[in-house]
């Protein structure tokens, strides 16, 4: 055979094995389509010894370590004082911990650092504040019920091991999704739904609304409620908080104009669920945990984030703009909301130090003193249940800017009423 | 990237014409024509042209063959030809183009649909001369084979904007009466912003991560 032949047919065999590899990998070895389910003790709290046998989602997991802003400028995982933005917080917040520490919130693995370290929490405060910090939560619950939520939260310390981690959402036996926090659990029963037996495309947003959510502790036991009696709109939660339930009348009374106030928590569920996603189905998962592949395989982002990090993922599997267009439109959105957010807070502060100074009159008109506090209550709420929520208005813009817009006119009445109250005894 | 509507009619009709004189040539062969490749293949080998082979343009002219050499290009000839028609033939096949993994969920929704009399390439390939098919296929076939390979694709595929202006020129195909008098049609409109769910479902159909 001469040299000619032999290389043609050396080329030729590597040409055939090259064509079997590919075909092989391509179609006969392909990546799993499916998790082997591993074997996890119910009571392992620590993600190492899942993330061992679910290492793609332990990985992006670990990256909620991660201390970034996000690229519309609204939301951080690093810890940043609100108030240096948005100074009005300091007015508003007068006489209460968050005037003292407010920051932005860092990923889930640092929920036990942040609880210890935050200056609104101190010795004395009740154990109900690790309730959504702690995936220990499940055994704290189980031995003692309800009363760890008066228990001081030093002696809860020892026992939260690790922070919101697998099991918060995941049941190591089935690896389906679950709840664990008791007054969501609650809450829901209320509206009559069994969270036991939900779908799981709605388990993929009541994992998040298990604390993503707006609460009070009540006044006695400082047991965790949610006040979704009258529903989930920030007007239909006034009126609940204005029946005084369970005796719970305030959060804390504000030096300057003396009114009760409420302070609102991140209604995120609740926000969104009343939104265009919410309504259309679309889960909290399915931005903010979206599937990613590694190697072909299929896994869910546990990474979670603000899904502008992953448009693509997130956004595109539905919407068929490109990215710069729903980069823009979500920060249009965030924009919009942020300038009237920043009014409405404003408008508050201005608000309290008027009735304060109304207050400071010894011959001031007492009823419409007390009119106008009840005034900078609802102003300072319907701006608060905006601003505490996560996600610069976005989860559901347009009754956000309706609530802002509510909260600017409330605030503006308080300061006239306010004024009122003494001119009229001039 | 939107499209007038219009605009995709016009190319449509341009590509109907040539459609069209492939059509004669089927009728007139009884084949497809892709196969006329095959008909001219046998015709070059055992009619050369002998009229240009005279002269001194003997040498630039491609030389008959004669003999055994040109039985072995005949057959040669057949198998070549015989291979890219069924390969051809294969990769038009949608149950091909779901051996990919990444094909997997948009195959599965597929199914499902209202459109699943039809196969992946009549929505999905231009609908235009054979040649640019031909080259559509082969240059996203080899991108398809590296990606699958190397394992690098996303979780849900996404059309990219030529991929997408073939599909909304393949629903034109169709459905261009329908939206022929309507706004739609003056606008600069992509059928599948709005019926984006239609043959592939919506993102809660098409599930999770099975657990055994």
């Amino acid at each position: 055979m001469s040299r000619k032949a032999k290389f043609l047919i050396a080329l030729l065999v590597l040409a055939a094995l090259f064509f079997v590899f590919i075909s092989l990998r391509v179609v006969v070895f392909k990546p799993q389509s499916s998790l082997k389910l591993a074997k996890i003790s119910a009571g392992e709290y620590d993600p190492v010894i899942w993330g061992k046998s679910y290492p793609l989602e332990y990985k992006s997991y670990r990256k909620n370590l991660e201390m970034a802003g996000s690229p519309t400028g609204y939301g951080d995982s690093r810890k940043i004082q609100h108030s240096i933005k948005e100074p009005e917080i300091l007015v508003n917040f007068k006489g209460m911990a968050f005037s003292k520490d407010y920051s932005e919130d860092r990923g889930h693995p640092y929920t036990i650092q942040d609880l210890k370290e935050t200056k609104r929490v101190n010795p004395n405060s009740p154990g109900a504040c690790m309730t959504c910090k702690t995936a220990n939560l499940i055994d704290i619950y189980k031995d003692m019920g309800w009363t760890y939520a008066k228990t001081p939260i030093t002696q809860l310390f020892p026992r939260m091991k690790h922070s919101v981690t697998c099991a918060n959402c995941h049941d190591p036996a089935t690896m389906n999704l679950r709840v664990i926090n008791p007054a969501f659990i609650e809450a829901m029963q209320k509206k009559g739904i069994d969270v036991k037996k939900a779908p799981r495309e709605q388990m993929r947003s009541y994992v998040c609304g298990q604390c993503h959510v707006e609460y009070y502790f009540e006044p006695a036991t400082s047991r965790v409620i949610l006040p979704w009696d009258k529903g989930f709109l920030p007007e239909q939660m006034y009126a609940y908080y204005s029946g005084k339930p369970y005796g719970f009348t305030e959060d804390w009374l504000h030096p300057d104009s003396k009114a009760r106030m409420l302070k609102a928590q991140h209604p995120d569920f609740e926000t969104w669920s009343n939104g265009i996603h919410g309504k259309a189905g679309v889960s909290c998962a399915d931005c903010h945990m979206p599937f990613m592949r590694e190697n072909g395989q299929k896994y869910t982002s546990h990474w979670v984030t603000s899904p502008m990090k992953h448009i693509k993922s997130s956004c595109m599997t539905c919407h068929a703009e490109d990215e710069a267009w729903l980069l823009e439109r979500v920060k249009t959105a965030q924009d919009d909301v942020w300038q009237l957010q920043h009014i409405a807070g404003t408008v508050t502060a201005k608000a309290h130090e008027a009735i304060g100074k109304a207050g400071a009159d010894p011959e001031a008109n007492k009823a419409e003193l007390d009119k106008a506090r009840e005034f900078v209550r609802k102003a300072q709420w319907f701006w608060d249940i905006v601003a505490a929520e996560n996600s610069m208005g976005f989860h559901n813009p347009s009754q956000v800017l309706n609530t802002l817009g509510q909260s600017i006119d409330l605030a503006h009445q308080a300061i006239s009423t306010a004024n009122g109250a003494v001119n009229k005894h001039n | 990237m939107p499209y007038l509507c219009s605009e995709i009619y016009q190319q449509y009709t341009s590509v109907s014409i040539i459609n069209t004189f492939y059509g004669f040539i089927r009728i007139q062969f009884f084949i497809d024509p892709l196969n006329i490749l095959f008909y001219n293949c046998l015709q070059g080998v055992m009619k050369p042209r002998l009229d240009l082979l005279k002269g001194n343009n003997r040498k630039l002219f491609y030389k008959p063959k004669t003999g055994k050499a040109a039985w072995f290009c005949l057959l040669a000839g057949i198998i070549v030809v015989l291979a890219v028609v069924t390969v051809y033939r294969c990769a038009g096949n949608s149950g091909y183009c779901s051996l990919c993994h990444s094909m997997e969920h948009v195959n599965a929704q597929w199914q499902l649909s209202r459109h699943k009399q039809f196969d992946c390439i009549e929505c999905h390939m231009p609908a235009s001369s054979l040649i640019e098919k031909i080259t559509y296929k082969t240059r996203v076939g080899i991108n398809d084979i590296i990606h699958e390979t190397l394992r690098n694709y996303a979780a849900y595929v996404i059309l990219s904007s030529r991929g997408r202006y073939i599909v909304n020129s393949n629903c034109l195909r169709c459905h261009f009466s329908t939206v022929e008098n309507t706004k739609m049609a003056g606008s600069a409109q992509s059928c599948s912003k709005c019926h984006r769910n239609l043959v592939h479902g919506k993102n809660l159909q098409r599930g999770g991560i099975k657990i055994e």
